[in-house]
């Protein structure tokens, strides 16, 4: 017994040493931003003190803080009703529904703004069909260049996280108790109220402050859409860093920025814990309730969701895709449909296929690293608290900019192999957490079973859990991979200039006038996503 | 030296010595024996520590103390995919995202079989319990005595020395149940397996098992073949488990042993002569079946070896009729007794009912019921 | 035989990743006898002047090129100023004139007068020792979006005029360098009361772009009519999209120049190859390339500009501004703007 004890004693040793090593390369750009960056004033410390008291700081931080809080809330009032038909209903489009979650990760900013201001904005679909309708001249809805345009872009950009995050949860949600609830005489609110909301709670707040922190990082949403507005620690510490050489100011900001951010991750882990006892729950009433077909309320519900996402949501995306199709042209500048940009991206010498094949060569070995590592981790801290869980969320902590800067501090000469590496780590959180769900969500009597058909531990964990699990890793692969191929800043900063990504590609083609390229670049970009998603699909059916 | 226990007694398979695990608030511990070929029920209510014992054997739970001794090997030390210990479980435990034939096949694959022997043993083996077509399908998509069968069939395909079954039949229903009861059992005869059948219910223990260990409270309570178990129940507790009839606290003894007189709240008990030394009052009860009173024809007096209640209820129970009858006690509050009368008699509620039994009806049987 | 053969695959796939990624970062150390230049992103990219240049370059002396981006102008001047001394460049090439004492102040660069610098205008020279060589430079401009405002404005004053409210996207000058040229504009034209011409302006813009792709990009779009960017657009659009509905509008009050400069540091690994380069740079063969690549005028005087450039608009009046303590000045300017009325 006493060898057992040592083994385990040393297993766990092993895996605080890798969780720790993880930690440590999770927070190294913030430590680099802290230690290396040249500081031209001298100032050290009271430099640093000095920048976050300054009033421009603590408003940035107040408008980060306010900006993301209401983004996170709007993202949950378009997603919650979404999460609600899908865990309970069976319609077409479920499934890509659910997958809309990538979208914020795999999607470059730059297109995403494109997108709102082609549909939302003072020319855009929205304003002139309103113009057309009521006979005006000038666009009734200018709330896009304001706080509410903020929130309205955030709001309909991550909601899919919600969708995802709730929805899933809810469907594994026994029905049991709303039911009984409305057997003793609640109503369908009350019952909710009673039986669901308090299982699905965890999950919301969960998805609520992952929504939080990716708005809390956003950058060019806020800038171009609240430029006006106030400014966000994101802008501040990549002005510092940038153009004043203001090593201490940017510290200072950035070491802000994290702190407020490992706050909310430490409450994501918290809340995970809350949804992980909720899906416990949900096994032990035996598996998920089926879905069922809409009828009257629930259709016409979902009909009407469909039209809202369908105009609201879509509409920018299909913008975006239009204008992906159309080409500018003649004295007059009109622009005509036609497949004119994608002509030009295949064009032989077009550097599209150097920038598809850098793409794979990067995002594929990060996908894989991403999934084999969080699979490892996920296996790892199974039996670990929430702080072990927190810290495997670290890298959500750090800041797109402060990211880049701390690698170029790291290593300003780039480096080619580190990119998927860095990929790899950021994508970390989100791949660790699908596979250690799923694993949550195992029983342990298949494994028990595979243990008395002669399988070893070792094999029994291979064969039995990871085929069990194996739609979820899966998905985290699939996911990370979209994640990956939608970087842009990481090859940008390591690659240097002499490597090149669609991202990268996408990016260069916008600040070379050629906007319409750049849209159908996404427009591929977005598709290779979509089609990493199909296959996991179908490789998840069959597996 | 040869001590106890060392080395293999004849055609013995399982031996189970001072098997011992303890919690806070429970402890098992269980010594048992079981012969080749055998299938034993291991019979108790829930939270009895018969499943933990399961899980003990199948090396799924690490014992503090004792020896599990499988075929003459000691296997205590061995992790579960070394001793050669198949388990059924209760929820059967199928690999969701394997084939029926996968599953089959696992336990072979696992042994390290070839190909085409992994192919004929799941042929066969699939072929014998009838889900030969099923193969290429879901667990997901099987219905409950489906997957019940590819539980047994992946059980056996790893051709184990012993086979565990817990509670395998609890989710089926009603005469899914009695069906598949006899079908496993007689699968298990046919191949000669040896297997050990974990469950709550009587019948199924007496319907599928050569023997019968019943389990109070983390160890064994009895044991012995299921006709003699059924009949005379050795203990008290027992009695009272298998519900064959009233077992009722004896508060003092009189007579001698050849014809020993029991004194309960309800009245005095002539009893059958035990074998051996007498057991002793307040620490032993008064068993009969339930069918043992018949309906009295003598004068009303109530003497020895009688009953007198008012009817409860009464219902007609097919082969006979239930009836509940409330004994006045001398003591406190009447004593509620379970008979059975013969299906003809039709007492009406409320009334006085006069039974007797014969002395050689009565047993006295250690231990109380509680 | 942990793994499946699922797992087997994926083994399989990882190590040829890892060969590949060997190979390619192989290639990169090979290069360690090339002239290394660091420059900002649009530069290297595939329609900047980086891969029209580097093979004449290579033609005609036979030594390699490689350029190294470090980001825009301003993460170029940080990254340098991380390095000093121990950065592997040899040449830095993209500082301009509003960055330009910022960069000589570090001492990283040495004096080097390159052939044929004497054609060069003296109105663009920044730095009388020569550390740093102008090598091309565009007029900061109103761009104007003929399909979407009947009207242009055609001065900095006439964009305050209702007229044009919410017509005009800036750049953020605190993270875009034309957004800082546009301060700088205002700055030369108005003097210390620019803080009171972007008062006037606020209620004309709808937007501040945080980069100038973003910006054009909604500009483009269709967003507003007016953007900030340069006033050799036309010629773009004239070249590649034969329209000439996008035009850069003439201001009155004449415009403030964007001036480019290269120079080589003082530590250069390769010296003699960088002070090759930098005559390569202001050769004619090299400048030639820049209109349609930089869309900026070649440094050199007296070179033949493409015909589209007959869409690029010329200052009425050459303006110029000390670029000193600008960047603490965009910070009030933003103020100004974000300030509520």
């Amino acid at each position: 017994m006493a060898k057992v004890a040592d083994r385990a004693a040393g297993k766990g040793l092993v895996s605080s040493l890798a969780l720790a090593a993880y930690s440590a390369a999770a927070l190294a750009p913030v430590a680099a931003i802290l230690i290396l960056s040249p500081d031209s004033s001298g100032t050290g410390m009271a430099g640093m003190i000095e920048a976050l008291s300054q009033p421009r700081s603590l408003r940035a931080i107040g408008f980060t803080l306010a900006q993301a809080a209401m983004s996170a809330l709007a993202a949950l009032a378009i997603g919650l009703p979404g999460a609600a038909l899908v865990a309970r209903y069976r319609f077409p489009g479920r499934r890509a529904l659910k997958a809309l979650s990538v979208l914020p990760f795999s999607i470059p900013s730059v297109l995403i703004v494109l997108a709102f201001v082609l549909f939302y904005g003072r020319s855009g679909y929205l304003n002139r069909a309103l113009m057309w309708a009521f006979g005006l001249s000038e666009p009734p809805l200018g709330f896009l260049y304001s706080f509410w345009g903020i929130v309205l872009v955030h709001g309909f950009y991550e909601f899919p996280v919600v969708l995802q995050t709730v929805g899933e949860v809810w469907e594994r949600l026994p029905k049991d108790r709303a039911e009984s609830a409305r057997l003793l005489g609640a109503g369908r609110l009350r019952a909710f109220v009673a039986g669901t909301l308090p299982s699905l709670a965890p999950a919301i707040a969960q998805a609520a402050a992952l929504c939080f922190l990716l708005c809390f990082f956003s950058f060019a949403v806020v800038m171009i859409f609240g430029g006006l507005a106030g400014s966000t620690l994101e802008v501040e510490v990549y002005r510092r860093a940038r153009l004043e050489a203001d090593a201490s100011g940017a510290a200072a900001l950035a070491l802000a920025e994290t702190a407020i951010a490992m706050a909310v991750v430490a409450l994501v882990a918290l809340c995970e814990r809350g949804s992980s006892r909720g899906s416990a729950a949900a096994r032990s009433a035996g598996g998920s309730p089926e879905l069922e077909a809409p009828r009257k309320a629930a259709l016409a519900a979902l009909v009407a969701y469909a039209l809202f996402l369908g105009v609201f949501f879509c509409g920018p995306m299909v913008s975006l895709a239009v204008q992906a199709f159309s080409t500018r042209g003649g004295p007059l500048g009109k622009a005509t449909l036609g497949l004119g940009n994608f002509a030009r991206l295949f064009a032989p010498g077009s550097p599209f296929a150097k920038a598809l094949a850098g793409t794979a060569v990067t995002a594929i070995p990060a996908a894989l690293i991403a999934t084999v590592l969080g699979c490892a981790g996920a296996f790892a801290l199974r039996r670990r608290g929430a702080p072990s869980k927190a810290a495997a969320s670290l890298p959500l902590a750090v800041s797109g900019i402060v990211s880049a800067l701390g690698w170029s501090l790291l290593f300003p000469r780039g480096g080619l192999a580190l990119i998927p590496l860095v990929q790899a780590l950021a994508c970390m959180p989100y791949t660790l957490k699908s596979v250690s769900a799923a694993l949550a969500a195992l029983e342990a009597a298949p494994t028990e079973a595979a243990r008395t058909l002669g399988a070893g531990r070792a094999r029994a964990a291979a064969g039995i859990e990871l085929g069990a699990v194996m739609p979820s890793v899966l998905a985290a692969f699939a996911f990370a991979f979209a994640a990956s191929a939608g970087d842009v800043n990481v090859p940008l900063v390591l690659g240097q200039g002499g490597f090149e990504t669609l991202p990268v590609y996408l990016f260069r083609l916008s600040s070379a006038y050629r906007f319409p390229e750049a849209c159908a670049a996404g427009v591929i970009l977005a598709l290779i996503s979509s089609l990493v998603f199909a296959c996991k699909e179908r490789g998840g059916r069959d597996a | 030296m040869l001590e106890r226990g060392e080395g293999p007694r004849a055609g013995e398979m399982l031996r189970l010595e001072r098997l011992a695990k303890a919690w806070p608030d429970f402890r098992i511990e269980v010594e048992l024996g079981m012969s080749r070929g055998e299938i034993a029920a291991v019979l108790g209510p829930s939270g009895c520590g018969k499943s933990t014992m399961l899980r003990l054997v199948a090396g799924l739970e690490r014992p503090d103390s004792g020896r599990i001794v499988v075929g003459g090997r000691d296997v205590t030390a061995l992790p579960p995919e070394r001793r050669g210990i198949g388990m059924v479980f209760q929820d059967l435990a199928l690999f969701p995202h394997m084939s029926v034939g996968a599953n089959i096949a696992y336990g072979p694959r696992m042994r390290g079989d070839s190909r085409s022997a992994r192919s004929l043993a799941v042929r066969s083996l699939a072929e014998s319990l009838e889900i030969g077509e099923l193969l290429n399908r879901r667990p997901n998509s099987l219905s409950g005595g489906e997957r019940q069968r590819v539980a047994l069939a992946r059980s056996l395909a790893a051709r184990p020395d012993l086979i565990l079954l817990d509670e395998p039949l609890s989710s089926l229903d009603a005469s899914l149940r009695r069906r598949l009861r006899s079908e496993i059992a007689d699968r298990l005869r046919s191949v000669g397996m040896t297997a050990i059948l974990v469950t709550h219910d009587p019948e199924e223990a007496f319907a599928m098992a050569d023997r019968i260990f019943i389990m109070r409270d983390g160890g064994i309570e009895a044991s012995g073949l299921p006709e003699a178990l059924y009949e005379s129940p050795p203990t008290a507790w027992s009695a009272a488990f298998l519900g064959r009839g009233p077992v009722l606290e004896i508060l003092g003894l009189e007579g001698p042993a050849s014809r020993p007189i029991a004194k309960t709240a309800i009245g005095d008990f002539a009893c059958r002569p035990r074998g051996g030394a007498i057991p002793y009052a307040g620490e032993s009860s008064l068993f009969f079946l339930a069918s043992a009173p018949k309906l009295s024809t003598g004068s009303g007096e109530s003497s020895q070896n009688r009953l007198r209640g008012i009817v409860v209820s009464s219902y007609f129970a097919g082969y006979c009729r239930r009836v509940s009858i409330a004994c006045s006690s001398a003591a406190c509050a009447p004593v509620a007794l379970e008979l059975e009368l013969p299906a003809e008699q039709r007492p009406r509620t409320g009334e006085t009912l006069c039974l007797e039994i014969d002395p050689g009806s009565c047993d006295i049987l250690p231990g109380l019921s509680k | 035989m942990l793994f499946s053969h699922r797992g087997r695959a994926v083994g399989r796939s990882l190590s040829l990743l890892a060969a590949l990624l060997f190979l390619a970062s192989a290639r990169i150390f090979a290069e360690d006898k090339a002239l290394v230049v660091y420059t900002y992103d649009s530069f290297v990219s595939e329609w900047g002047a980086g891969p029209k240049i580097a093979p004449l370059f290579e033609q005609a002396t036979g030594i390699k090129l490689k350029f190294v981006s470090k980001g825009d102008g301003g993460q170029l001047l940080s990254a340098l100023m991380l390095e000093k001394d121990r950065s592997e460049a040899d040449v830095v090439l993209g500082l301009d004139n509003f960055l330009a004492p910022k960069a000589l102040g570090t001492g990283l660069f040495r004096p080097y007068k390159p052939a044929g610098y004497e054609a060069i205008p003296e109105s663009l020279k920044l730095d009388p020792s020569a550390r740093l060589v102008p090598y091309d430079y565009g007029d900061f401009a109103i761009v104007w979006d003929s399909a979407k405002l009947a009207d242009p404005p055609m001065s900095l004053e006439d964009l305050t005029k209702p007229a044009y409210a919410k017509k005009l996207i800036l750049l953020d000058p605190r993270t875009s360098t034309p957004g800082l040229g546009f301060l700088a504009w205002t700055k030369a034209v108005y003097g210390p009361a620019w803080r009171d011409y972007w008062k006037r302006l606020k209620p004309s813009v709808l937007t501040l772009a945080p980069s100038w792709d973003q910006g054009y990009g909604l500009f483009t779009s269709g967003e507003a009519p007016l953007v900030l960017s340069y006033a050799a657009d036309g010629a773009y659009h004239l070249e590649y999209e034969k329209t000439e509905r996008y035009k850069a509008l003439a201001f009155t009050d004449g415009f403030v120049k964007q001036i480019e400069t290269a120079g080589i540091l003082a530590k250069a690994k390769h010296p003699g190859n960088a002070e090759k380069f930098m005559d390569f740079l202001v050769s004619a063969a090299c400048q030639r390339e820049l209109p349609l690549t930089q869309w900026m005028y070649p440094a050199l005087g007296g070179l033949a500009l493409p015909d589209s450039y007959r869409a690029a608009v010329k200052a009425v009046r050459e303006l110029r501004v000390d670029p000193s303590g600008l960047t603490d000045e965009a910070l009030e300017a933003v103020d100004i703007l974000a300030s509520k009325p």
